[in-house]
Formats: structure tokens, C-alpha cells, sequence
């Protein structure tokens, strides 16, 4: 940069959300990190757009570690079935897979979605409606607080076994609920359908979502038929996503 | 620090990162194995700590940091190992190398964020937004890719669309922080 102060300061070099933006991502110039510091100080309206800003970034670093813990969970996965095959079997295996994926990049033109690919386009586990995470202490957490914050975080496997623990002490519908939405996101589809049934027949105000979870969870152990059947309840009482699954509908046909 | 690693945490390269992920694996479970901290312990301890690793390699921090990649990764991992021993209340063995730091190389660990109330509050509406919406936010104020790196990983058509988009979402964010 090699523009004088004043010439940035009079907002046409470059505006004040680029200027907050720059600093986040640690690229400030010296000119600039002057002008920053000196906005930060004298300039309220500056000072909450930094906030509002800094507020995103921390928002934003959940949502996707949640993202990247689930990530590792596929990579964990894939390191059983490592263990399990032998070298030559590993490298046969990943010959195999290398020239279907070859073959199918030529011969294919248009490979028609799979289930898998359309599970992952439309599942994402169903928000915590039911207890607010805060912050503090983990020691001063009830187990209910911690149950929520690891399915929050994407700690599925821990907030599972909470969720158990609490539902038999409590026979509170909704953690059957929860516990089903996390099963699925850990690949244990099937053990997830019992639960959303039972869950289903209860007077829980979540149970209105569980046909669609239904649909999800049999689309994802591939049951095409009840997958279909799950969605065209949801469609037909107009529960929650009906219009989604008319669609998913669609291209499942 | 290798460069091409630190570049894949940015954009999510996941060949990359799951070659990084399986080859460190190994190694730090047979390591922490003679800590007397069962498997399911030890694999929490080793995706605690590659999540710590992410989180100092998107923050820039590692950049400067000469050590190797596993060598960092595995300074993480003692770390945790340490705390997790203690927080079982076991006796920590006097093993040199669970707690002796390379003097030239000192280790971090930062934590995610406790989010406080108004960030909250911003989350809950964060969550509301459309997936494409919390995508363009995340990989350019959390992972601090470009515009241009936005286009072609998120798949947008061209720069400009992503730049609209990405003022669109914070526009609606903003909003709905008001009211």
C-alpha cells in the first residue's frame, strides 16, 4: 500500500468492513494497523463492526470443527477396515477401486446420484432445541448441559451414551430423539430407526420431525422402498421438510 | 512447517489430511500405549489434539514453527496425554518424555472458544442461515481463504458471485442479530 493515511481514511481507498476483514486475517499493512488501532479507539461504530465481526469468526469456528470432528470419524472408520484387510488385500482393493473410478470417469457421462450422495446433501443432525449451552466449568455442568454440548460440538459418541443415561432416569421422549439424530451421523442408521419409531408415537412436539428422520435414516442404509415410504408421509401430512422431500421424492424415482 | 499441510487444513484437501491423519495415528497409539491409558482414551486423546494442531495451523500460528508436522502433532499429544492421566488421578510416570518440552519449540494448545452470550445468541441465528450461507462465512472469516479460493472450492460460478453472496449472508445476519 503505498497510499497516505488521509487517502485511506477518507473510505475510497478501501471501506471499513475490508479494513476489519484484513485484520482478521492477520494482513494488515503497518499504514493500515495504524488506521485500525486509531479507528478502534475513537470510533464506536467501528468497534461493534470488530465485534460483530470477531463474533462470526468464533461462530463460525464451531460450526466447522463440528464439521471436522465429523470428518475424522470417517477417517477412524476407514482405519478398521485398514486393520481388518492385509497389504496385498489393501493393494488390490485400492487397484480395484482406482480403475472403477477411471472406468467410470470414461464410460459414465452422467452417473445418476447415489443414495449415499443424496444422504449427504440433506442430512444434517437436527439443531438443540433443548437446553442452551453455556459456558462455565465442566465440572459444574449437569449431565443434561453436557449431553447437549457434545452433540453440539459433534461429540456424538460421548453425548450418546448421556442420552441413554438420561432418558432411562427420565423417560424424557426427546433424548430418543437426539440419541437416533446422533446414531445416524455416526454410520448406525439402523439402530436409529427403532428410536425415531418409538419416538414417533409419543406426544413430543420434536416427533412431528422424526418421519423425515425416518426417510434419512433408511436412505442412509440404502432401503430405497422405506425410504420413499418415510418421504411420502412427510409429504402427505405436510410435516416437517415437505417440500424437501417432495423433491428428494422426485429424484429417488 | 511444511507448508502443503498447513495449505490442506485451509481448504479441506482430505486426501491430504487423511494421509497426515493414518500415518500419525499409528505411531502416537503405540507410543501412549505404555501409559496405561486404554484405546478408546488414547484415540480421544490423539483427535483432540489433531483438532488443536487444525486449530494453530488455521490461525497461522504453526507457519513460522520449524519443527516437523508429527513432531508438533506428537507435542500436542503428550501434552493431552498428561492432562488426561492426571484427570483420571493416576500417578503419571515419571517418563521424560511425556513432559519435557523442547526447550527451542514450545508447545501450544488453545482450546475452542467458550462462545459468551451475544455469540450465542449470533449462533443460534448463524445455525438458521442456508448451508451455502454458513459455508461462504466460515471458509472466509474462520478459515481465511480468499475469495478467489471460495470460488473454486465452494464451487461458485465466478468471484463476484461469491462476493454478493457472502454480503447477502451478513446482511441477514445482521438483521437478525437486531431484532
Amino acid at each position: 500500500m503505498s497510499k497516505n493515511l488521509t487517502e485511506i481514511d477518507d473510505g475510497l481507498a478501501m471501506d471499513r468492513q475490508e479494513l476489519v476483514e484484513k485484520y482478521l486475517q492477520n494482513q494488515l499493512s503497518e499504514e493500515e494497523r495504524v488506521l485500525f488501532d486509531r479507528l478502534l479507539e475513537e470510533d464506536e461504530e467501528f468497534r461493534s463492526e470488530v465485534q460483530f465481526m470477531e463474533d462470526i469468526q468464533a461462530v463460525s469456528q464451531q460450526e466447522d470443527e463440528r464439521i471436522f470432528r465429523e470428518q475424522l470419524l470417517i477417517f477412524e472408520k476407514e482405519s478398521n477396515v485398514r486393520r481388518m484387510s492385509g497389504r496385498y488385500v489393501k493393494l488390490l482393493l485400492a487397484a480395484s477401486i482406482a480403475l472403477v473410478v477411471s472406468l467410470g470417469y470414461v464410460f459414465w457421462p452422467k452417473p445418476q446420484e447415489s443414495m449415499e450422495q443424496i444422504f449427504v446433501e440433506h442430512f444434517e443432525p437436527y439443531r438443540n432445541v433443548i437446553q442452551p449451552v453455556v459456558r462455565g466449568e465442566e465440572q459444574q455442568k449437569s449431565e443434561k448441559q453436557l449431553a447437549f454440548q457434545y452433540y453440539e460440538q459433534g461429540k456424538y459418541d460421548k453425548a450418546i451414551v448421556l442420552f441413554d443415561k438420561l432418558y432411562s432416569t427420565s423417560k424424557e421422549p426427546y433424548y430418543l430423539f437426539y440419541k437416533a439424530n446422533a446414531l445416524i451421523q455416526l454410520n448406525r442408521a439402523k439402530e436409529a430407526i427403532p428410536l425415531l419409531e418409538a419416538h414417533l408415537k409419543t406426544k413430543d412436539t420434536l416427533a412431528e420431525k422424526s418421519p423425515w428422520y425416518l426417510a434419512m435414516a433408511y436412505l442412509k442404509i440404502n432401503d430405497k422402498n422405506n425410504t420413499k415410504k418415510w418421504l411420502q408421509q412427510v409429504v402427505e401430512q405436510n410435516r416437517y421438510k415437505a417440500q424437501t422431500a417432495q423433491k428428494l421424492l422426485r429424484s429417488l424415482n | 512447517m511444511d507448508q502443503t499441510l498447513i495449505n490442506a487444513f485451509r481448504t479441506n484437501d482430505a486426501p491430504v489430511l487423511k494421509a497426515f491423519y493414518h500415518s500419525s495415528r499409528s505411531v502416537f497409539l503405540n507410543f501412549g500405549k505404555k501409559y496405561g491409558l486404554d484405546e478408546a482414551d488414547l484415540l480421544d486423546v490423539f483427535q483432540e489434539s489433531f483438532i488443536g494442531f487444525r486449530r494453530l495451523a488455521l490461525s497461522g500460528k504453526l507457519d513460522d514453527v520449524s519443527s516437523s508436522a508429527q513432531t508438533y502433532l506428537f507435542g500436542i499429544g503428550r501434552k493431552k496425554m498428561y492432562d488426561r492421566l492426571k484427570e483420571k488421578k493416576r500417578s503419571v510416570p515419571l517418563e521424560p518424555n511425556l513432559i519435557e518440552e523442547d526447550a527451542e519449540e514450545p508447545i501450544i494448545f488453545v482450546d475452542s472458544p467458550e462462545l459468551n452470550p451475544r455469540q450465542l445468541k449470533m449462533q443460534k441465528h448463524f445455525k438458521a442461515l442456508g448451508k451455502k450461507c454458513r459455508e461462504v462465512l466460515t471458509l472466509f472469516y474462520y478459515r481465511g481463504l480468499t475469495i478467489e479460493e471460495i470460488t473454486t472450492i465452494a464451487d461458485y460460478s465466478n468471484p463476484n458471485v461469491v462476493k454478493a453472496h457472502k454480503s447477502r449472508c451478513l446482511k441477514t445476519l445482521r438483521k437478525l442479530m437486531m431484532d
